[in-house]
This record gives C-alpha cells, sequence and structure tokens, in this order.
C-alpha cells in the first residue's frame, strides 16, 4: 500500500510538472516598457519627442562637459594647471581618443536617434504633426550641424531612419555636401512650419521659426553664403519677436530665463527631477541640472575652477570702457572699476562693485597659482557657494538676439552693405553693455569687423553657444593669426591683477618670467589637422566599416 | 549502489576487528622472543605474478625487508608476531607467523583504482567513466586557507584553470575550464552543482564543509547538464556522516598575511626631476614647491600608508558527524575572519551546514541544510589609483582625522587631497544572508528500479551599503576649502534578493545479465528564479553620526526584478559489457525563458570506454600496467546564460526635458534606448574528447591524458554599437550593446594527470602533477573582418583611455591588440619623418608604427601582441610523510602569457612612474622611454600600444605545510583520536618578470582577463594551525 503511494505521489507531481511547461517560459519585462506597448499615440510621439529635447542637456552638447571645455581651445578659455582634459585641448593635443571629442560625437548621434524615432512614427500624430515633424527636424538639424561643424571637415556619418537590424549599423562617413544638404533640409522645414511664439506658457523653450532662421543663418554664414545668411539674420532682427534686455546679466542667471532676447534656450533645473549629482542625466535618479557651474566656480564657490577666461580674455573685459554717460553705470554704486559686462561675465580681483560668492570680489576667488579671473557667466556666483551635488539649474542661452545681431553686422560689412546699419547693431549691444560706443568716424568696414572679431564678439559671447568661438575663428580663418597674437603678449600678475608686460613699467620681470599662453598651440595650429576634430576612437572602436 | 557501499563498509569492517583482535593477542600474550627464519613468495592475487618490492615488516617495530624480483623475502620473525605486507595500490594484507613458510596472495586496492566518482544525477566507479572527469577532495583542498573554495583548487585539476584577479578578502576566484568558453563577462564560469542544486554562480560554500569536488570537463560528461553547461561543471559534495561512533573534529588556524610587491614609483627627489624634464619641454612653468614649500622634507609612501602589514586571518571549524540505525548527521560550523592587507577592507563569514540522511530499507532520504552570514568591507574605489597619483613631496596625513589641513597657504594643494581623504573615510560595506535547503528522497519500488526526488530551495540576500561623510579640509591659513571638502554627507544602500528554486524527478533502473549491465536514467527538472533589487539613499545627512535614511533628503530610489525559468527533460543510459566496453548515451532537453523565439534546446551526446586492461592480449602487461582505458566522448551543450528579457525591445522613461516659461513644467520624454536581436539562440558547444588512463602497479602511478575540442558556435556577445548609431547607456544598463549570437570559437587543448609514489626508507613520497595546455581561437565573427574591441586597462578615467583587447576570427579571445611602437623619436630627422604621421609629435615621443604604410595612424595600424591566455599551465605537488611529520608543497606555475600592466600605465600618465626619471631628454637622448607630457591622453601614455605589455609568465610556491601528529600512545593518553599541528606558507614565493603588483591577473570578463587593472594584491600569508578530532 504504501509503496503505491509513493509511486502515485511520485508520478503525480512528475506531471504537474511536465504538464506546466510553455507557459511558464513566457516572461514579460516587469522593469520596462516592452516597444509594442509605446509608439501608440500622439503623446507617445511628444514623449519622443522631449527625449530628443533631453539630448541637449548631455555632457557632450550644452551639458557641463562641452559647455567647460570647448572655450579652452579658442582665445576664450585657460585651462587650470591640473586639468589634463583641458591643456590636452589648449594646446592642440587632442585627439580621436579625447574625452570632448568623444562625448560630443556621442551626444549628437543619441539626439539623432531620438530624433528619427519621432520621424518615423509620425502617421500616430493626429493633429499636430507637422509641429512634431518640424520641432524633430529642427533637433536633428541642430545635432548634424554640431557634428558638421566639429567633426572630420563636416564629412560625418548620416543616420536618418532608426535601425531596423543591425545590418543597418554600419555607415561610413558621408560627403560633407550631404550632410551639409541633410542639415539644410531640416532646417528648413522646422523654418518654414514652427511658429514665432507659442502662446501656451508651458510650451515656452520648444524650438521655433527663429531658432529655425537663426541656425539656417549660421549655416549659411560658416559657408561664406553671406547673402543667405543675412536674410536670415535680418528676419530675426525686423520680426521684432526679440529685443535686447535692458540688463544684460539677464542673459547669464537664472531667474530671467526665456527672456526677450532668448531664440533657443537648452533648459536646466535643479528644483524639478534633483537626481542623485552630476550634471544631467537620464534614467530614474537622473537630473535635469548641469555640472557646469560647479566645474567652473573657484575654490570659495565650493568649485574647481578647471577651465578660466584666458589671459587675453580677462585683459579685453579690463579693458571695455564704460560709458560715463550711460544710464546704466549711473546705476552702479558710484566706484564701479569696470564695465556692467565685465562685471557679469568674469570675476576680477580688484572689480570693487560687485561680489563673488558673497565675498568681496578678490575673496570669492583664490587668485593664486597664476589664476586672474574666473567665469561668473551662467555661475550660481550670487549664492555663497555652488550645490556641492555638481549641480545648476541655469539655462544655456544657445542662441540670444546679441549674437545674431553680430552675426548680422558681418553679413553687411561681408557684402559691402550698409556701414551704418553694421555698426549700429554693434552699438546697440554695446549700449546695453554701458560701455562706450563707437564713433562711425573711427571706423571703416574693415576695422569696424576686427572690431567684432577681436573685442566685441568675444566680450559679448565668451563661454556662450556651443562651440561659438570656434566656429567664428574658423570662419574666418584666423586661428592661426589669433594664435600667434596670443602667444607674443606676455603678462604680468600682481597682487591677483593681471597686466599686460610692460618692461619699462614691470621691472620685476623680464620676458621669460612673465606669463604667457597659447605657445603650444601656435606652433602646432595647423587648419587641416585642428580646425575639426577627428573622428573618435570610440567610433572607430565599434564601427569596422568606418573607413570602407 | 547503497548495498555495495555497506557491503563493503562491513569488509573493512571486519578487517578492522580483525586487526584489533589481533592486536589485542598480540598485546596480552606477551609472546615468546624465539625467533624463526620466515620465508616466502608474495604473488599477485589477480595475475599470479609475483610482485617485487613489496615491504615486509613486524608489526609494532621498525624491522622489515622488501620481496626481491622474484618476489620472494625471507625475515626472522618469532612466531604469533604479525607480518605487514604492503605495496602501494595493493591492499595491505597482516599475517600471525605460525609456521616457516608463508606465501602471499595480494589483490588489488579497489578503494584506490576504483573510487567512486560523483557525475551529474548519480554516481559511477572511476572504471566506468567515459568522460573527463577530475576530482579533489577534501583534505587537498583544507591546504588553501581562505574562505573561498575556487582558490582552494588551483593547481590541483588539469585543464581547471583559477585566477585570484581581485584577491579582496571575501571576493571568489575566477574558475575557467578548458579555456575561455564565453565572449560575455561570467560567461565562461561553470555550472556549480551542491548536492544535486544548481548554482549558476559560485555558490559560495565554505571549504570546511566540502567533501569532494569533482570537475565535469568534457561534453558529454556534462551533456546531462545541457544548456548550463557550457563552461564545464563543478559538483560539490558536501560532507555526510558516516554510521559508527560520533566524531568531533576541531580545526583551527590563524595567520598574517602581507602585500610583497608593488610597482616602482619615484621618490621626492626623482618626482621634482620628472617634473622638471615634464616643464622643460612645455610651456606651462609650474614648481612643485611654490605650492609645497616645505615638500623636500617629505618622502610620503602612499601605497604603504594604504597597506595593513601583517593583517590577520583565521578560521575556526567544528564539525560533528556519525550516525546509528540508518541515520547519519553531519553538522559543520565554521567561522572565517580575514582582515585586509588594504586599508578599510575585511571579511567575515559564518557558516553553518546540517546534512542529514535517513536510510530505511528502500526508503533513502537527505536533507542538507545550510547557513551563512557573511559580512565584506571593501576598500575604498580605486584607492591604489591614488596612492599612485599622489606625489611623495606632499605630507602625509592622519588617515582617520575628521579635520584634514594642508600645511600649504595653496589651495589647490589641499584640493588635490580632497579625493583621497575622502576616500579614506567612506564605509563600503555589504551583507549576505544566504539559506540553501535542499531535500533528496529516493524510493526502490521494484529492484533496480529507483524513484528520486530533489526539491531544493534556496533565499540570498545582499545589503550593500555605502557612505560617504562630510569633512573638511582646510589649507594653511586655517581657511576651509569648500572645493576641497565634502560637506554632502550621502548615503546609498542597496538590497538584492534572489529565491530559486530547483524540483527534479528521476526515474533510474539498473539491471545486470549476463555480463551485460545497464543504468537508465530518466528524468525531468524545473527551475525557477527571480532577483529583486533596490537601490536608494539620501544626500545631507545631517550627522555622520547618525548615518541613516531619515537623516537626510532622500533620494529617488530605482527597482529592478528580473524572473527566469526553465523547464528540463533528461535522459540517459549507461551500458557495459562485463566492463570492459562502456557506453553512454545522453540526451537533455531545456526550455528557457530567457528566449524569445527559440525557447528549447536539445543538447544530446555520446561517450565510450573501453578498459583494454582486462582484454586477455594485455595479459603480460598487467603486472606494469594494471589498468588501462580509453575514452571518446562526442557531447553538446549549450548556454542561456543572458540577462532576462533581452530579446524584446524596450522604451525607458525619466527622459525628461524642462519647458516653461515663467514656470517650468517637467516634461516626461521616453525613449528606445537601443537594439535588441528578436532572433537570438541557444549557444551550443560540441566537444570532443579522447581519454586514456593508465595505472601502473597497482596504484604506484597513475597517468591520464586527455585531448580535447570545443567547437562553440553562436556565440553570444553584447556587442558595442557603432557610437553613430545614437543608443544610450542608462544608469549601468548597456543598451548601447546589441546582444546577438555573433561567431564560433575554438579551444583545443591536451591535460596530463599523473602521480607516483615513492617511498625513500621511512619517508613515503607522493608526487603529482597536471599540465594543460589549451589553445583558444575565434573562428568567425558574424561580419566578415570585423574587430571587436573591449577592454580597458584602468578602472577610473576610463573615458581618457583605449581598449586594447579584440575578439577577432583567428585570434584568442581578448588578444591584445594594440599599435607597436618603436622606440622613441631621437633626432630632428626621425622627427620630421613622424610628422607626417602626427604633426603634434615632439623628440622623445613614442613612435607609433603605421604597419599598413598608408600614411595614417587608425585601429588599421593595430596589430596582434599576445594574448592573456598561457601557453601552458602546471601544478606540481610534493606530499612526504616521515613518522608523525607529513610535509606538502605546491607548485603552481603559468606560461606563455601576456599582461597589459594597466598601473603602469597610469603610473606614467600621472608622471610618478620610477622609469620616468630615465625618458627621453636632450641629455638622456637614447632613451627609449618616452618624455613625461602633461596632456594625460598623450600618444606616450596612451593605453592602446604595446608598450604597456608584459610577459605574465610566473611560477609560484602557493603552499608549503608542515605538519606533525603526535604519536598514537600520547594520543591513546589523552583520549583522542587525532592530533595535529601544522604551519603553513601560503604563496611564499614568486618567480616572475612582470613588474607590477602580481603576475595572477584576472577576471571573469574575457576582455578583462590579462588587464592588471589596480585590482587587489595577492598576499603572502603565513599561517599556523591544529587539528583535533576526538
Amino acid at each position: 500500500m504504501k509503496l503505491k503511494k509513493s509511486i502515485i505521489v511520485l508520478i503525480s507531481s512528475m506531471a504537474i510538472v511536465f504538464s506546466c511547461n510553455d507557459d511558464q517560459l513566457n516572461l514579460e519585462n516587469p522593469n520596462n516598457l516592452a516597444i509594442e506597448n509605446f509608439w501608440n499615440s500622439e503623446s507617445d510621439l511628444q514623449q519622443g519627442l522631449v527625449a530628443t529635447y533631453a539630448a541637449l542637456q548631455r555632457d557632450g552638447l550644452f551639458g557641463g562637459a562641452a559647455a567647460t571645455q570647448h572655450p579652452v581651445r579658442s582665445d576664450t578659455g585657460r585651462p587650470n594647471n591640473w586639468n589634463a582634459n583641458a591643456i590636452g585641448l589648449n594646446k592642440l593635443a587632442f585627439n580621436e581618443n579625447s574625452d570632448i571629442v568623444k562625448k560630443r560625437w556621442r551626444d549628437c548621434y543619441i539626439g539623432i536617434l531620438r530624433a528619427n524615432q519621432v520621424l518615423e512614427n509620425l502617421d500616430l500624430a493626429t493633429e499636430n504633426r507637422v509641429q512634431i515633424e518640424a520641432e524633430a527636424k529642427f533637433l536633428r538639424g541642430f545635432f548634424y550641424y554640431s557634428l558638421y561643424r566639429g567633426y572630420n571637415n563636416g564629412s560625418v556619418i548620416i543616420h536618418t531612419t532608426v535601425q531596423s537590424s543591425s545590418e543597418d549599423f554600419y555607415k561610413s562617413p558621408s560627403p560633407a555636401e550631404d550632410v551639409y544638404n541633410l542639415i539644410l533640409s531640416d532646417l528648413e522645414f522646422a523654418h518654414n512650419n514652427l511658429p514665432e511664439q507659442y502662446e501656451n506658457n508651458q510650451d515656452i523653450g520648444r524650438a521655433t521659426w527663429g531658432a529655425a532662421a537663426a541656425m539656417l543663418g549660421k549655416l549659411f554664414i560658416n559657408e561664406h553664403n553671406y547673402n543667405d545668411a543675412k536674410d536670415k539674420f535680418q528676419d530675426i532682427i525686423n520680426s521684432n519677436l526679440y529685443s535686447l534686455t535692458a540688463n544684460i546679466e539677464d542673459n547669464f542667471d537664472i531667474d530671467h530665463e526665456m527672456n526677450s532676447e532668448s531664440i533657443f534656450e537648452v533648459a536646466f533645473s535643479t528644483e524639478l527631477s534633483r537626481g542623485t549629482s552630476n550634471g544631467a542625466t537620464d534614467g530614474p535618479l537622473g537630473s535635469e541640472a548641469t555640472s557646469r557651474a560647479r566645474t567652473l566656480a573657484t575654490t570659495q564657490g565650493g568649485g574647481y575652477r578647471t577651465i578660466m577666461p584666458s589671459y587675453y580674455m580677462t585683459m579685453l573685459y579690463k579693458n571695455d570702457v564704460m560709458d560715463p554717460n550711460n544710464p546704466i553705470n549711473a546705476n552702479r554704486n558710484g566706484n564701479a572699476n569696470y564695465s556692467i559686462r565685465a562685471s557679469m561675465s568674469i570675476a576680477i580681483a580688484d572689480d570693487d562693485n560687485t561680489t563673488l560668492y558673497q565675498r568681496a570680489s578678490n575673496l570669492g576667488g583664490g587668485y593664486n597659482n597664476f589664476e586672474a579671473s574666473y567665469v561668473k557667466k551662467f555661475q550660481n556666483w550670487t549664492l555663497f557657494t555652488e550645490s556641492d551635488q555638481s549641480i545648476s539649474g541655469i539655462n544655456e542661452r544657445a542662441i540670444r538676439l546679441a549674437d545674431i545681431k553680430l552675426l548680422y553686422a558681418e553679413c553687411l560689412l561681408m557684402l559691402n552693405g550698409s556701414f551704418d546699419d553694421a555698426l549700429g547693431q554693434v552699438n546697440d549691444i554695446r549700449q546695453r553693455a554701458g560701455v562706450v560706443l563707437l564713433n562711425s568716424a573711427d571706423y571703416d568696414p574693415e576695422s569696424l569687423m576686427e572690431h567684432i572679431m577681436w573685442v566685441e564678439r568675444p566680450l559679448e559671447l565668451m563661454f556662450e553657444g556651443h562651440d561659438t568661438r570656434w566656429e567664428d575663428l574658423t570662419r574666418w580663418d584666423k586661428v592661426q593669426e589669433q594664435y600667434d597674437r596670443l602667444a607674443s603678449i606676455r603678462y604680468v600678475l600682481i597682487q591677483q591683477n593681471l597686466y599686460e608686460f610692460d618692461p619699462v613699467i614691470h621691472t620685476n620681470f623680464t620676458e621669460e618670467t612673465a606669463l604667457k599662453e597659447f605657445e603650444d598651440a601656435a606652433n602646432s595650429y595647423q587648419p587641416g589637422t585642428h580646425n575639426y576634430f577627428p573622428i573618435p576612437s570610440t567610433e572607430q572602436n565599434s564601427n569596422p566599416d568606418l573607413f570602407n | 549502489m547503497i548495498d555495495k557501499n555497506n557491503f563493503k563498509l562491513n569488509k573493512y569492517y571486519m578487517a578492522f576487528k580483525h586487526i584489533v583482535f589481533m592486536c589485542i593477542l598480540l598485546l596480552s600474550f606477551k609472546v615468546s622472543s624465539q625467533t624463526l627464519g620466515v620465508k616466502g613468495t608474495v604473488l599477485s592475487e589477480e595475475s599470479g605474478q609475483p610482485i617485487p618490492g613489496v615491504t615486509v615488516i613486524i608489526k609494532g617495530t621498525s624491522i622489515g625487508t622488501t620481496t626481491d624480483f622474484d618476489g620472494f623475502y625471507t625475515i626472522d620473525a618469532a612466531m604469533e608476531t604479525i607480518l605487514v605486507f604492503s605495496y602501494v595500490g595493493l591492499e595491505e594484507v597482516e599475517l600471525t607467523v605460525t609456521e616457516p613458510i608463508h606465501n602471499i596472495l595480494m589483490k588489488e586496492n579497489l578503494t584506490g583504482l576504483d573510487e567512486i566518482v560523483v557525475v551529474g544525477y548519480g554516481t559511477l566507479k572511476k572504471r566506468e567513466l567515459t568522460g573527463a572527469i577530475s576530482s579533489v577532495k577534501s583534505k587537498d583542498l583544507m591546504k588553501t586557507q581562505t574562505s573561498d573554495f575556487a582558490s582552494a583548487i588551483q593547481g590541483r585539476m588539469a585543464g581547471v584553470s583559477v585566477r585570484q584577479g581581485n584577491a579582496a578578502p571575501g571576493e571568489n576566484a575566477t574558475i575557467t575550464i578548458r579555456g575561455i568558453t564565453s565572449f560575455q563577462d561570467g560567461g565562461s564560469g561553470p555550472l556549480y552543482v551542491v548536492d544535486g542544486v544548481t548554482y549558476i554562480e559560485n555558490p559560495n560554500i565554505t571549504p570546511q564543509e566540502i567533501e569532494s569536488i569533482e570537475v565535469l570537463k568534457d561534453g558529454a560528461s556534462a551533456a546531462i547538464y545541457g544548456s548550463r553547461a557550457s563552461g564545464g561543471v563543478i559538483l560539490i559534495t558536501t560532507k555526510k556522516g558516516k554510521e559508527g561512533q560520533m566524531k568531533v573534529s576541531f580545526d583551527s588556524y590563524y595567520g598574517v598575511q602581507n602585500i610583497t610587491s608593488g610597482i616602482p614609483l619615484a621618490n621626492t627627489l626623482e618626482a621634482l626631476y620628472i617634473n622638471d624634464i615634464l616643464y622643460r619641454y612645455d610651456d606651462i612653468n609650474f614648481n612643485p614647491l611654490d605650492q609645497n614649500p616645505d615638500g623636500l622634507e617629505y618622502n610620503t609612501d602612499w601605497m604603504g600608508l594604504l597597506q595593513v602589514d601583517s593583517a590577520p586571518i583565521q578560521n575556526h571549524s567544528l564539525s560533528v558527524s556519525g550516525g546509528k540505525n540508518g541515520l547519519t548527521y553531519s553538522v559543520v560550523g565554521t567561522f572565517f575572519n580575514q582582515t585586509g592587507s588594504l586599508i578599510n577592507s575585511d571579511f567575515n563569514k559564518h557558516s553553518l551546514r546540517s546534512n542529514t540522511g535517513f536510510t530505511k530499507g528502500k526508503f533513502t532520504a537527505q536533507a542538507n541544510l545550510s547557513v551563512n552570514f557573511s559580512k565584506q568591507t571593501r576598500e575604498p574605489y580605486g584607492i591604489i589609483y591614488d596612492a599612485v597619483r599622489l606625489p611623495p613631496y606632499r605630507p602625509p596625513f592622519d588617515l582617520n582625522a575628521d579635520i584634514f589641513e594642508s600645511n600649504s597657504e595653496d589651495q589647490t594643494n589641499t584640493e588635490r587631497i580632497s579625493n583621497f581623504a575622502g576616500k579614506l573615510k567612506q564605509e563600503s560595506s555589504n551583507k549576505i544572508n544566504n539559506f540553501n535547503g535542499n531535500i533528496q528522497l529516493g524510493y526502490e519500488i521494484i529492484e533496480g528500479l529507483t524513484a528520486r526526488a530533489n526539491i531544493g530551495r534556496s533565499y540570498y540576500n545582499k545589503k550593500d551599503r555605502f557612505f560617504q561623510p562630510s569633512f573638511e579640509i582646510y589649507n594653511g591659513l586655517g581657511e576651509i576649502n569648500l572645493g576641497a571638502s565634502n560637506l554632502n554627507a550621502q548615503l546609498r544602500l542597496g538590497d538584492a534578493t534572489s529565491n530559486r528554486s530547483i524540483d527534479e524527478f528521476t526515474l533510474s533502473y539498473k539491471k545486470s545479465f549476463k555480463k551485460h549491465n545497464f543504468n537508465f536514467l530518466l528524468g525531468n527538472t524545473y527551475e525557477s528564479s527571480s532577483y529583486e533589487f533596490y537601490r536608494t539613499g539620501a544626500n545631507n545627512i545631517t550627522s555622520n553620526l547618525t548615518p541613516v535614511l531619515g537623516n537626510g533628503e532622500p533620494i529617488v530610489g530605482t527597482q529592478i526584478i528580473n524572473k527566469t525559468e526553465s523547464v528540463s527533460y533528461l535522459g540517459r543510459i549507461n551500458y557495459n559489457y562485463n566492463w570492459k566496453y562502456l557506453l553512454s548515451l545522453v540526451v537533455r532537453r531545456d526550455g528557457s525563458s530567457n528566449f524569445g523565439r527559440q525557447k528549447y534546446g536539445t543538447f544530446p551526446s555520446v561517450s565510450a570506454g573501453w578498459n583494454f586492461s582486462n582484454e586477455s592480449f594485455f595479459k603480460n602487461l598487467k603486472n606494469t600496467i594494471s589498468t588501462a582505458k580509453l575514452r571518446l566522448g562526442y557531447g553538446t551543450t549549450g548556454s542561456d546564460r543572458i540577462p532576462p528579457y533581452s530579446f524584446s525591445p524596450v522604451v525607458i522613461a525619466n527622459v525628461d526635458y524642462i519647458f516653461g516659461g515663467e514656470f517650468t513644467n517637467l516634461a516626461s520624454g521616453f525613449t528606445q534606448p537601443g537594439f535588441i536581436d528578436p532572433d537570438l539562440e541557444w549557444e551550443t558547444n560540441i566537444s570532443k574528447n579522447i581519454g586514456l588512463d593508465l595505472n601502473f602497479k597497482g596504484g604506484k602511478a597513475g597517468l591520464e591524458i586527455d585531448v580535447y575540442e570545443q567547437d562553440k558556435k553562436d556565440m553570444l556577445y553584447a556587442f558595442v554599437t557603432p557610437i553613430s548609431v545614437g543608443s544610450t547607456p542608462v544608469n549601468g544598463e548597456t543598451y548601447d550593446r546589441f546582444l546577438t549570437n555573433i561567431g564560433d570559437l575554438r579551444n583545443r587543448g591536451i591535460e596530463i594527470n599523473a602521480f607516483y609514489n615513492h617511498e625513500f626508507g621511512p619517508v613515503s613520497t607522493k608526487f603529482s602533477a597536471n599540465f594543460t595546455k589549451n589553445e583558444n581561437k575565434v573562428l568567425r565573427l558574424s561580419r566578415e573582418g570585423e574587430v571587436i574591441f573591449d577592454g580597458y586597462p584602468n578602472i577610473i578615467r576610463v573615458n581618457q583611455t583605449e581598449p586594447v583587447a579584440v575578439l577577432e576570427a583567428g585570434l584568442p579571445v581578448g588578444a591584445f591588440k594594440v599599435f607597436e611602437t618603436a622606440g622613441t623619436i631621437k633626432t630632428d630627422e626621425e622627427l620630421a619623418a613622424y610628422q607626417l604621421l602626427d604633426p603634434n609629435a615632439q623628440k622623445g615621443d613614442l613612435k607609433y608604427v603605421d604597419t599598413d604604410g598608408n600614411g595614417e595612424l587608425n585601429n588599421n595600424d593595430k596589430v596582434y601582441k599576445g594574448s592573456y591566455q598561457p601557453d601552458f599551465e602546471i601544478g606540481f605537488n610534493i606530499d612526504a610523510n616521515y613518522k608523525n611529520f607529513d610535509f606538502s608543497v605546491q607548485f603552481y606555475a603559468v606560461s606563455g602569457n601576456t599582461i597589459y600592466n594597466g598601473q603602469k600605465q597610469y603610473a606614467y600618465s600621472t608622471k610618478r612612474h620610477r622609469d620616468l626619471v630615465y625618458s627621453w631628454t636632450d641629455e638622456n637622448p637614447t632613451s627609449n622611454i618616452p618624455t613625461p607630457r602633461s596632456n594625460i591622453e598623450h600618444p606616450n601614455v596612451q593605453t592602446s600600444t604595446d608598450y604597456f605589455l608584459e610577459d605574465g609568465s610566473f611560477i609560484r610556491v602557493r603552499n608549503i605545510i608542515l605538519g606533525y601528529s603526535l604519536s598514537n600512545k600520547l594520543l591513546d593518553k589523552i583520549g583522542v583520536e587525532n592530533f595535529r599541528f601544522y604551519i603553513n606558507a601560503q604563496n611564499p614565493i614568486t618567480w616572475t618578470k612582470y613588474s607590477g603588483f602580481d603576475p595572477e591577473v584576472g577576471s571573469s570578463n574575457p576582455f578583462n582577463g590579462g588587464l592588471d587593472r589596480g585590482n587587489y594584491p595577492v598576499t603572502a600569508n603565513y599561517s599556523a594551525g591544529i587539528s583535533i578530532t576526538f
């Protein structure tokens, strides 16, 4: 009896197991939405579009790394002597393996994949199809623009669809013209279909007609197509959609985001989704903030001042002469040494009229270790310190009217257009900056262009945009000239203050002991090698078809 | 089988009784001293041939002789004394002298030659085996002092390669059987089966609990585990009780560990000189002494500060076993504690195992329960890198202080110690609670037909805790440095729970008729596992003294749930004819939830054996070669080791952005972050094996040779998609990788196990050696000419480094493929020529070779520069016994492997390596050591060159043990069965040319196997222990 029972128990238990098979093996992923449950409605499409915008916040686009590192390659930034990445970039000793070279490439393509996902599922749109398509194309055009201006003489890999199998992964770079044409068609679609403004407050920050026009203008001007560029810049200026803010600092702080001057911004926030730390990241622990501010803040401000304004830039600000008759200056606290534009852009030790991290200017930074100035633009310098989570919520003004006005002036000068109009654009900016206006008698088109190149654009736009200054220098083909100039200047630091070295006055110094910068870059610059980043090693390593 | 065992046991018991009886007789009669010449011939019972060299001793004395060539002996012995005839491999014979001539028949000692070997779902006699199986017994495991049984089997079995890649307390060594068998991280690991319960990962069994470890190396043996077994199978049998008197034993050791090597770093003067070189060719004027005015007074050895000298290690275990009336029990309790040789690391583990068996009539039951609790404290992440990076002219500081003060007014100085100081304060630990239990029931339904059930459950919980306290750093003026200080005390907690179950039912039928012996097995098994992981934490904890969640600002948590299910059916037929011709057929069909469209795979195997020493033609050889067997096997296994749900593409949430003017709102974003292959299928492994087993002179010596070839098809691998595809890795999820069946791999090799016993007078010795040669080669990748790069030589600053290992058809897995360098640029002419390749080059830079001569340097110029997979490995053991002393020494040697010295590369890039003193300068124009450059991405220190590759061959003395057991006389007095003391030196000597910490580098990731990434170094241990049995 007992024996029989045992057999029955055993066999029946085996039978149970035998019977429960196939269903048991079909498991659903509880952690993430399966793709067949997404891309079902217009709201999914909108969410895909949000993710495409989110790519702008990444490290290689407008996040901390790109925003802080790019300036050291141009004439505006100076690396701290312990930051090897920035030193390498500053010496033009970057290569396919450099951090920033890899990050910018990666993040542009992440944005492109996200845009392509939206564009591929456009059929889901019920009422806003054109709007969604236009935004996605603006963003895709923006990402390709960064690649086109940044890499391999503009010849980069093109993907306009979401890869449907692994066979589609591997592509070699397309000719630069093809990349250009893609950007052009994407931006033109955006330009033709994006609204001038968003009525609904919660849509502010999305791409607009003005942003697309500005990008088209930039695309054209870099090709020296001044005619088309001028049209676009003129459209923006004449649209009366934008105006210079009364106070220049409104363009750099957290309290005046999306202001009248702003054409396109990359949004950051420390309030919405704080994340764990260290800049904007995706995922459940992700953050919407940028690590930029802590990276550039002084020690006193709880940061690392990894990159500082170059000595050249510092001297430009020191020499940015205030206009005593400008009411902006009248409103300042009497004893201002430097222009409001200087005070709001960088920290200088003897800038008594302002503060740095709630301390006097000279105490808010160390000014040791041959440091002459610090970046204040897009910094939370009105606080006591930056966040020790390395997060900042200040939006990056990617494109603003002042930039467009100067580019417009450049077009006019290049096309032998109205000199007065060009001068007027420059003076609009100078007026707002509280510095002396340029007198038309002192300038001709050539010298005004020189002024724009070497004074106005750096002073106004230092450390802004996505590698803007390098685009300028390479467009003008003035890199070597500027490096040679930079390398020839000698500086001295006396009691925390920077001066241009004068052997007559600064007898404690010699040509040898005086400070200098950009010497290596001046020696090694070769347009063919250095104007563009090489295709990064990460792509080389992962894409065997790259050179085929 | 059980009956047979019992029968054997009874026989021994009878013999034992007999001997005792004789002894009593001997003692009680106090026989007369009259001696007589006793003589005779010793013959083999099996062959009838005389046996030369048999030792004949008068029991209880050292008087003795040996038989001559004709097996003849003569000895003077008194009547009624006992003569003991012994010969290795033959059963000892005791004989009471009653007449002048005693001819003796000696027979083979089957316990040695026919030991029982555990195979999947059963046991076999060794002579029945047709596959390649190695085993290690408890005694040898105990020679290594570790909490990890894996490191204890290093060098003990041919074909089983063990690397202690990370020697931190509580870390497990990596076991690879017959070469790298997977492209995936962890994919080459074997399947572990503990008393019938399977584990994908090292089951963390305390070595003291293990009776024996069997390794199924070839496909034919492993096929019974089908899809789980492509990396081989390790069967662990834990200690069971035996019927008889209760046995209590206590084992204990205590020892100290020391790090014995390091990388050569510059001292203060050297460091300043290197700086001088650095800035001589650079436009940065920077004198480190400006920031460290009293720098010359210091020569800080940061690495030394991190090391704990003579870190203790100890283990105590108590076991109780016995049995009566069909009930057996064994309980083993162990406490292990190891202090790390690097700061802030230690491990302790408490474990308890209780195995109970019950047999009554046709019913058997076995219940095994094990519980263990461990706590591991980990050294700060990448701390060795900090020790390399920090310059010696900075003053050391009190590692335990709450406030760090710099002696300098300079801010940068304080900043530079910030990271290091912060890490020293970190608390990083994990606690593991592990419960395993299984019940095995068996019932013999009719004679020979047995039904068995194996029900196992295991629970594993790991709690991670990381706490970064706040700390303040002040400069020499007493001002706080906010950038360097950390005011944000952060707590991170992780909790991983895994529940696994196995339900297995088998029917076996054993039948012999005439000379045909059959053994059938049929069964099915159902396994299920679920894994759940949470992470959460808080920032800005209010006080370092109250590091719990509620005392800070909470951060958002994350959660992951993974489930896998599998269903399998298995069948096996073992057949032999007269124990001469052996055949084994196995098939297993597996279904796994890890696959989408192809859920099932079938894995057949066939193997055969021929005990040709039983053939009549072999008779004449029988005296020299006692047994000889040829084995042939062909088997298939597979691998379903991929993350669950890999076949299903997902979209991820939380890819958000902010819109809005005055009032901003968080817009929720979703994206498809990566790509999946819906057609994923099983990775399969076809294994062929030929083996030859020889036993000489009845077990005096033995030799096993196996030659094998394993062809892996459709290898699973998740390659990094081209960056231009735009996949996003999020939160550590590797969405930027594409998991697919990518290619084929072959391992072939030869394994030799040999032993030899010899008596040097009173010293009996056993020499054993094993030799492994494995050739590993990627045969095909799905895209022709594809080269997949992976393997980063550093764990920090990874973004600034390039991978150095590849998958490429024709090369071993993880082969180094890097730029070849040809010394430094020494002259202006060389420079001018080289600048065509690299316009940024300067004199003193490394010259990369443009191997394809196309005037450009890119990946196509990288060349194969060796592999971490050795040409061969050797384990060599000597055991010797002399009177009450026992001695053993174990050597382990690896030859022909290449190591990437990632620590050297890091020390070069941070300008800290002593070599740089001798780098190229105008004054040292012939040097091939590249000039230091400030750019850490500079070609001179770029990771992807052959400059940092080194020969990793080594010979290591793994253990030297000297033991002494108290004599029986003394033991009787104190009422103890056995009492042994020993001293043990572990890893005391290593011979190698490798210049880094330790040539034993390894990783479960096939690309990282040869990368010295600043891993926790292996230490030399010196310890003493006792073992007592009551």
